[in-house]
């Protein structure tokens, strides 16, 4: 080949190979911007205040309060899980350890799981069926500090549970965990015993977690779920790093969750710190006295950072029925009438939510809209109702927690309303680091205390047997808060429990009147709502309604 | 030639001489303190506030509750705008009703309750007069000032002049003690002592206080008397070597007597003094405690639990924040100047 040919090819072939290599690159850098895309949503620190309160617990076997659960659904590896979601589709359950939905044999009462392979607890640990065996034998032991599950009656569906439950046999006899399979023997068929699974007391656990009567639980434990717990200083500070093993569908985004617990704030400090960008979330959400001037700043709900979610909740404040003088019906019911329901609405600002005088609420099953005692206060009514029930009666103890600023103010409202029929009332403040602690205890002081329910699971069970079943009262760790038991509406409950479709729907419709009509035991207040500011940085928002709280595991600040 | 002189038999010299000389009219100790005192205008001036003050509190109050109609814990709902909610602001009138009922609220409700009233200090966050719960929150912050620096100065100079006084171990004993309360955190014990048995401590009222105060005149009384006891403690020490003290101890008085009858008399001074400023202190004190939710407790109002609601409107409603602020700032200015001038009176080196 002459010369000026081979420089001639020599120029085509470099050329080629810049061509080529050019190609490469670009495709190279486009990849890796579109993979950065996905892994953009990660990294960084986020930070999160848990104002006017604290975690009772995040021992998965003693945690029933909705900002336990919160952080709990970013720890733990359900079966059967909600998505990071929005709207209607967060609240559809999903396969998550376990590879479908369960198998269920004809006759209703063997209910079988496989679960997934390769699943690990953050230390490594595998996830086996036992994982989920012995997260039901926590939520029934007599040797924990609280049997909850007992309140939605666990111990009755299952073969054997209640005879674990009463500390006559080691394990539950009904489980059978073999390896990666998982069955469940029921003592009748359950139509929503899959959705059961979906609450954050059956996430995986090491097969050895230790039971405790302690209240606070076990702080920290090994976790399958897309974080694990890191550290835990109930009160004060909780971290939590990401699993490296988790590899399900569920997001991951932060490299770790820094949730502080401030008691004694009112939520205005973490409000402006929020603004500045010095934290990203409170789980208090907006103070409700600011609430006006944020949607204003932020031109409105769900227009930037602030936010306003639905959530599946009614608020109330329970009357204990075991107290005088709200041992009393006619005094319950007067009471209802008395204390206003849209003047406490009011104190809470904008889009705080719908007022509601009973226990179910729209969506479920047996709800049918009950205008029982009205929105304002009736002075002259609740004197008639109550009558010579209202008299010579002992002070009535209001219970509140001194920190929040709002719930201050509503127990003031209510103690002036109540002395405008003529009662006394005192109020009671609580231990801002232990709200719950001292009503979950049979023969408590209080009257009336500020608590209120979101939904387990969408069966009206979950609301009117699981609050108000009498036989469940135990010493300490209740739940029916107003310690009500009346024989013949456990019956009627028993009864109404046993049937389905619309009959159930009918028969718990006629369990909601009669509840507030007949008994009144509670003063149900209203259906609420989420409103919560995010830090300019955060993205990736994505509210669940079941919670009732944007997902901390899916927020990103990376 | 003589020039005759003519020399007077007599001189009359005129002599000035008074008739009887001008007595001096001796002043006793507290004449000289008073005429130190009242050339300080500013002291004076302290005083006077002070006993407006008192005048306001105690009299005032239920008067201005009685011409009112109301008193200081009545909640009218249109003492709040919504939506917020806002408190009124000053002299603005609101309808009687006890809770808010809706824009237009219905013409029975409005006829039942009647009236409106004008609220000159603005209305609370839950549509309390603030006027009034300035006022009744004056006799709760000058109740516990006054109880905490009376307890205070008493357990003080008892300690302060055992120990002053016999010296050696018990002294010891003493300032060992006194150096423990200084260094108590104490704020982590009333937070400790509100969980404990803080709803019983608050509704001891000896049937005529507040609730609250007496738990935190107790509480003020058992972190507060160091003070006085190291003042008197010092006092004491320079005392004790005076010779009218060994002379009473010559006459063979006992140990209790000299320091009753010879040695407190000559303390009143500083007792005096460090009083009022203890009272503004105290003063303070329950104004930070009930801002943080450990001192009084709601309903009852305190100048410091009504600072408490201010963050939550300082955006909307600044005066929730500036006329409880003023009461406490005037008050404990008045006190401390009132302290300065009787420690300038006192003082006698002072000029007449």
């Amino acid at each position: 080949m002459r010369r000026k040919h081979v420089l001639s090819l020599l120029m085509l072939c470099t050329g080629v190979a810049l061509l080529i290599a050019a190609t490469t690159v670009g495709v190279a850098s486009s990849a890796t911007q579109k993979s950065g895309s996905a892994k953009s949503l990660r990294g960084g620190t986020l930070n999160v205040a848990q104002s006017a309160g604290a975690f009772d617990t995040l021992d998965p076997g003693l945690a029933y309060v909705t900002n336990d659960w919160e952080v709990l659904y970013s720890t733990q590896l359900l079966l059967v899980n909600f998505p990071n979601k929005a709207g209607k589709a967060g609240t559809q359950l999903f396969p998550e350890a376990a590879t479908s939905f369960p198998t269920i044999s004809k006759n209703g009462k063997t209910v079988t799981f496989h679960i997934r392979k390769g699943l690990k607890f953050n230390d490594g640990g595998p996830v086996t069926a036992k994982s989920y065996s012995r997260a039901w034998e926590r939520i029934l032991s007599p040797k924990m500090y609280a049997q909850y599950g007992t309140f939605d009656q666990l111990n009755k569906m299952v073969v054997g549970a209640q005879a674990f439950t009463d500390g006559k046999a080691a394990h539950i006899s009904g489980i059978s965990a073999k390896g990666l399979t998982l069955t469940f023997h029921l003592v009748k068929p359950n139509p929503t015993f899959t959705s059961i699974l979906g609450m954050q007391w059956f996430g995986a656990v090491k097969p050895n977690m230790a039971y405790t009567k302690s209240s606070g639980g076990i702080t920290k434990y090994p976790s399958a779920g897309p974080y694990y717990i890191a550290s835990n200083q109930l009160g004060r500070t909780t971290v939590l790093k990401r699993n490296k093993f988790y590899h399900g569908q569920r997001l991951a985004n932060p490299n770790q969750i820094v949730i502080q617990s401030f008691p004694n704030s009112d939520g205005e400090a973490a409000l402006l710190q929020i603004e500045k960008n010095q934290l990203d979330f409170d789980m208090a959400g907006v103070p409700a006295s600011d609430v006006s001037t944020v949607s204003k700043k932020y031109g409105g709900p769900n227009k930037s950072q602030f936010h306003v979610g639905n959530n599946s909740c009614i608020i109330w404040e329970a009357f204990n029925n075991a107290k005088a003088p709200t041992n009393n019906a006619d005094v319950r019911k007067a009471l209802n009438y008395a204390i206003g329901r849209t003047p406490i609405i009011q104190q809470l600002g904008p889009y705080a939510g719908k007022s509601s005088d009973q226990i179910l609420i729209p969506g479920l099953a047996g709800y049918k809209k009950l205008k029982a005692y009205g929105n304002f206060p009736n002075f002259a009514k609740a004197k008639a109702v109550g009558g010579a029930a209202l008299n010579n009666q002992p002070a009535i103890n209001i219970y509140y927690n001194a920190a929040s600023h709002f719930r201050t103010n509503e127990a003031e409202f209510m103690q002036s309303q109540i002395q405008h029929i003529g009662m006394k009332a005192n109020l009671q403040p609580s231990d801002p680091n232990d709200y719950y602690g001292p009503i979950e205890t049979k023969g408590t002081s209080y009257n009336i205390a500020h608590s209120g329910w979101c939904a387990d699971y969408f069966d009206p069970f979950d609301f009117i047997n699981v609050n108000f079943d009498g036989r469940s009262i135990a010493a300490t760790g209740n739940v029916n808060y107003f310690y009500f038991n009346n024989s013949a509406f456990n019956k009627q409950m028993d009864a109404a429990s046993n049937k389905s479709g619309a009959a159930r729907a009918q028969a718990y419709a006629k369990l909601d009147a009669t509840l507030m009509t007949k008994y009144a035991p509670a003063f149900p207040l209203y259906i609420p709502t989420f409103r919560y500011l995010t830090a300019k940085r955060v993205k990736n928002v994505i509210y669940n309604n079941y919670f009732g709280y944007p997902i901390l595991n899916a927020m990103s600040v990376g | 030639m003589t020039v005759r002189v003519d020399t007077p038999t007599t001189i009359d010299v005129p002599l000035d001489v008074p008739e009887e000389p001008e007595a001096v009219k001796a002043r006793g100790y507290w004449e000289l303190v008073w005429i130190r005192f009242r050339r300080d205008k500013l002291a004076l001036g302290s005083v006077g506030f002070i006993i407006f003050l008192f005048i306001a509190a105690f009299i005032g109050a239920p008067v201005a509750a009685h011409l009112l109609g109301h008193g200081p814990d009545a909640q009218f709902g249109y003492g709040v705008t919504y939506p917020g909610p806002v408190p009124v602001g000053p002299w603005k009138h609101i309808p009687a009703l006890p809770y808010f009922a809706g824009e237009h609220p219905p013409a029975s409700l409005v006829n039942q309750y009647g009236h409106t009233f004008l609220v000159m200090g603005g209305a609370d966050n839950l549509g309390r007069d603030m006027f009034l719960r300035i006022l009744y929150g004056a006799q709760v912050s000058l109740e516990v000032g006054v109880f905490a620096t009376l307890g205070s100065v008493f357990i003080g100079v008892v300690m302060g002049l055992i120990a002053g006084y016999f010296r050696g171990w018990i002294d010891t004993v003493i300032s060992q003690m006194i150096n423990i309360v200084m260094v108590f955190p104490y704020l982590l014990f009333i937070i400790a002592l509100q969980i404990v048995a803080g709803n019983k401590l608050n509704s001891i009222t000896l049937g005529f206080l507040p609730n609250g105060v007496f738990e935190l005149s107790l509480i003020l009384t058992a972190f507060g008397w160091f003070y006085p006891a190291r003042i008197m403690r010092g006092v004491t020490f320079s005392l004790r070597e005076k010779e009218f003290i060994e002379a009473a101890r010559m006459t063979g008085a006992s140990d209790w007597r000299i320091m009753r009858s010879h040695l407190l008399p000559h303390l009143v001074a500083p007792i005096i003094v460090y009083s009022t400023i203890l009272v503004a202190t105290n003063i303070l004190a329950e104004a930070g405690l009930s801002f943080l939710g450990l001192g009084i407790k709601p309903p009852t109002p305190s100048w410091g639990n009504l600072l408490a609601q201010a963050p939550a409107f300082y955006q909307t409603d600044v005066w929730i924040l500036i006329f409880p602020g003023l009461a406490i700032l005037f008050t404990t200015i008045a006190f401390n100047l009132f302290g300065d001038g009787l420690r300038d009176a006192f003082d006698p080196r002072g000029t007449i």
